[in-house]
């Protein structure tokens, strides 16, 4: 019985990991292709809409059925329902992966201001808290898990830099040319972010067995 | 087996108990009832012998009987009972006991109550005047008798049943303890019971057959780990789901994981996209990936092949350190492609002169000019190329050391002797100061090395300046020193001189003649002697260059 819990527990565990692999990929991707101005390479990204959205499907089906047939409990049931609500997150944070892919195939290169250039530190500090909230469920890490919540508010700074500068763009040369595309991937990355957080904050549950946003 | 043994000698023993008590109760029974039968009889004649000889009366006044005595006329009608009034009583004619005693003297009869479960025996005897004595006893039939035995019967059986169960429990413990305490890892020397001997004895060839693989196994992958531990190349081998089959040290060292991670998936100690693509990928292609790494600022080249005929049987990674030939690769390419410029740059002003010449569009007496610039930048280029050659033999190293005797004031007087027209121009003099004692070595790369050095101070050095070469010993340690008062170099540039083809001054008008391999000869000359180069510089106040040889030279 324990055997075929612990197999489920694997494979839940290396599907957990592949979206959240997939996904951190896809945001780097992302912005090398921004950068690289290589169109093809956020198509292909972007290709991987359905796939993305199926995994998310898949390790919802292997948690219930672990529930339903397994019926975990204490730490195991603790990891099951945790791994449920995280991969909503990690689903958004898929589509937003997506979206943003969708927004650099459209990007209008004349555009290419000092928020541009603070867009893509932005992004790469977001893959860092990415790569950080993935690595904190694999080896459920409390310190880890605590890093990540604190860079947060780096980003939301880093969220109102590209704003401010994109407006400071704006203001001092009305002609010069100003992409709105940039605050709209500012703001996809500042949620990304966010659903990091909430990752970490399920981890931190993992770990401690305290909910998020209860407070004893 | 224990259960069993036991509900065994538990039932067989209760069925036994039982069985037994049954027959003992019937016997017993049968036993009394021919008893009673006979003191009746027995009772009967002594009273209808006394009633013959002393009369009727003894009965009569004799009321305490332990039997119910009863007299019947010849008619059937009861004369006499000491228990019932005769009046109420019937005839007795038609009773079987009393219609045996009226024809053969005497008779009996056995009535049984089944309201009542009660058993009467009946005897008559014919007296002497014709009436009929009768006597009966009433005993409980055999299921009274139980009846009234039960409750001494109950406790017996329950005491038994407490018997039998603790003896059942006792035995069936005692049976199976032997197997219980079976040394399962030494079954032949445990002693049990002749049924098991074939048994333990396949168990301990096999006990034997099982440790021989583990040993085997154990050893195998021993080798292998102390194989693999001394690698330098990281190795991880993975089974088709992903698990780590085995991480030797290396590989544990660069992705941050210890002994526990055997037979945990790859995942948890790497998730990055070249890991991704081990998993995602197409399962039936088998051939060899190779992709690059960086970590912690080393780069690593990863194998990765899968392992398996038709199916998947796992992944071999290897992963190896390239951080240094990649380095030497880069290296290399910038020096050839410097080594390329460099030595097309006077080809191209050899090229240019000859056209002009040969096209005849050169003013008849200025070929003079162009003739000298088509042998200075030929002169130039062998010396570039003489350059190279020593470099590269320097690099090589193979040069042996020529067993000559090298006098540093000479030499050094020998170059700025050399030297004397170029400092002239520039109105540079040139001062030696100190002595160094004279010791073997090879003379060209000792000159080359403090000719390279005098060289650039006066090609560096401000018009009307001074180059001073300081020769001293210090610490047992050969000290060359040349400084001029030039503008010296800037810091961030100092880090970066020694590197072939490097200038300080970017601009490729130059100045200043030189192929930019100079300071790497005596960085390399330096090393050759055992020794090394420094600098010393301060930008507008001039630079020092610093030789040091250890004393392993022997003086002579």
């Amino acid at each position: 019985m324990r055997k075929k819990l612990d197999e489920q527990f694997d494979e839940l565990n290396k599907q957990f990991i592949l979206l959240g692999s997939v996904c951190e990929k896809n945001l780097g991707e992302d912005f090398a292709a921004l950068k690289a101005r290589d169109r093809e390479r956020a198509l292909y990204v972007f290709n991987q809409k359905y796939d993305l959205a199926n995994r998310s499907r898949d390790i919802e089906r292997l948690c219930l059925s672990l529930i339903l047939r397994e019926q975990p409990v204490a730490s195991d049931l603790r990891l099951v329902s945790a791994v449920l609500k995280m991969v909503t997150d990690l689903d958004r944070i898929g589509a937003q992966g997506i979206d943003i892919a969708e927004i650099v195939t459209t990007y209008d290169y004349t555009a290419t201001g000092p928020s541009f250039d603070l867009l893509l530190k932005m992004a790469e500090s977001v893959r860092q808290i990415m790569h950080k909230a993935i690595d904190s469920f694999v080896r459920l890490d409390l310190h880890v898990a605590e890093d990540v919540l604190k860079s947060d508010d780096g980003i939301d700074k880093y969220f109102m830099m590209v704003k401010q500068s994109i407006i400071e763009e704006m203001s001092h040369s009305p002609d010069h040319l100003v992409s709105l595309d940039v605050l709209l991937m500012a703001k996809y990355l500042e949620r990304t972010a966010d659903h990091c957080c909430n990752i970490a904050q399920w981890v931190l549950y993992v770990i401690t067995g305290k909910q998020p946003g209860v407070s004893v | 087996m224990k259960y069993r043994i036991f509900w065994s000698i538990f039932c067989v023993s209760f069925a036994v108990m039982l069985l037994s008590c049954a027959a003992m109760i019937y016997l017993a029974q049968n036993t009394v009832k021919d008893n009673s039968l006979k003191s009746l009889t027995s009772f009967v004649q002594s009273l209808a012998t006394s009633i013959n000889t002393d009369g009727i009366d003894i009965v009569k006044n004799k009321i305490q009987f332990p039997y119910r005595v009863t007299l019947v006329n010849q008619d059937g009608s009861v004369y006499f009972d000491n228990e019932a009034d005769p009046a109420h009583m019937g005839n007795h004619l038609e009773r079987k006991e009393i219609k045996e005693a009226l024809q053969q003297g005497h008779g009996s009869d056995v009535r049984i109550s089944n309201t009542l479960s009660e058993r009467t025996d009946y005897y008559a005897l014919k007296l002497k005047n014709g009436q009929i004595l009768r006597c009966s006893v009433t005993a409980s039939t055999l299921f009274q008798g139980m009846t009234t035995l039960l409750s001494e019967a109950l406790v017996i059986l329950i005491f038994a049943v407490l018997v039998s169960l603790y003896l059942a429990v006792h035995l069936a413990r005692r049976i199976v303890s032997p197997l219980n305490e079976l040394d399962l890892d030494h079954p032949l020397d445990s002693e049990i019971y002749d049924e098991l001997t074939p048994l333990v004895k396949r168990l301990d060839s096999q006990q034997k057959h099982i440790n021989e693989q583990i040993l085997h196994i154990k050893r195998q992958r021993e080798e292998l780990s102390a194989v693999t531990a001394s690698m330098t190349e990281g190795l991880v081998i993975l089974n088709s789901k992903g698990e780590i089959i085995s991480i030797n040290r290396s590989a544990r060292k660069l992705l941050h994981a210890d002994a526990s991670a055997v037979g945990k998936s790859f995942l948890n100690l790497d998730h990055s996209s070249y890991v991704l693509e081990l998993f995602d990928g197409d399962s039936h292609d088998f051939s060899a990936k190779r992709t690059s790494i960086e970590r912690d600022g080393q780069i690593y080249d990863i194998f990765i092949s899968r392992v398996g005929n038709e199916e998947l049987l796992g992944y071999a990674l290897i992963y190896v350190n390239v951080t240094a030939s990649r380095l030497a690769e880069a290296q290399r390419r910038e020096f050839t492609a410097n080594v390329s410029h460099e030595l097309k740059t006077p080809l191209q002003s050899i090229i240019g002169a000859a056209e002009l010449l040969e096209s005849g569009l050169v003013r008849q007496g200025d070929e003079q000019s162009f003739y000298q610039k088509i042998s200075r930048e030929a002169a130039a280029l062998v010396r570039m190329i003489n350059d190279i050659i020593l470099l590269s033999r320097l690099d090589e190293g193979k040069v042996k050391e020529a067993a000559e005797i090298l006098d540093p004031q000479n030499i050094c007087a020998e170059i700025s002797k050399t030297l004397h027209d170029k400092a002239k121009n520039k109105d540079i003099s040139i001062n030696i100061h100190g002595s160094l004692e004279k010791f073997t070595g090879n003379y060209r790369y000792f000159y080359e090395m403090i000719f390279n050095l005098t060289d650039n101070a006066i090609k560096y050095g401000k018009e009307h300046g001074h180059v001073t070469i300081n020769l001293k010993e210090e610490n047992s340690e050969k000290v060359i020193m040349v400084k001029d008062d030039g503008p010296g170099i800037p810091q961030e540039d100092q880090q970066r001189i020694f590197e072939r083809f490097y200038r300080v001054d970017k601009s490729h008008s130059r100045r200043n003649e030189g192929t930019g391999l100079g300071l790497s000869i005596v960085k390399r000359a330096a090393k050759f002697f055992g020794g090394d180069v420094s600098v010393n510089s301060q930008v507008g106040k001039g630079t020092c260059f610093k030789v040091v040889i250890p004393a392993s030279k022997q003086n002579i």
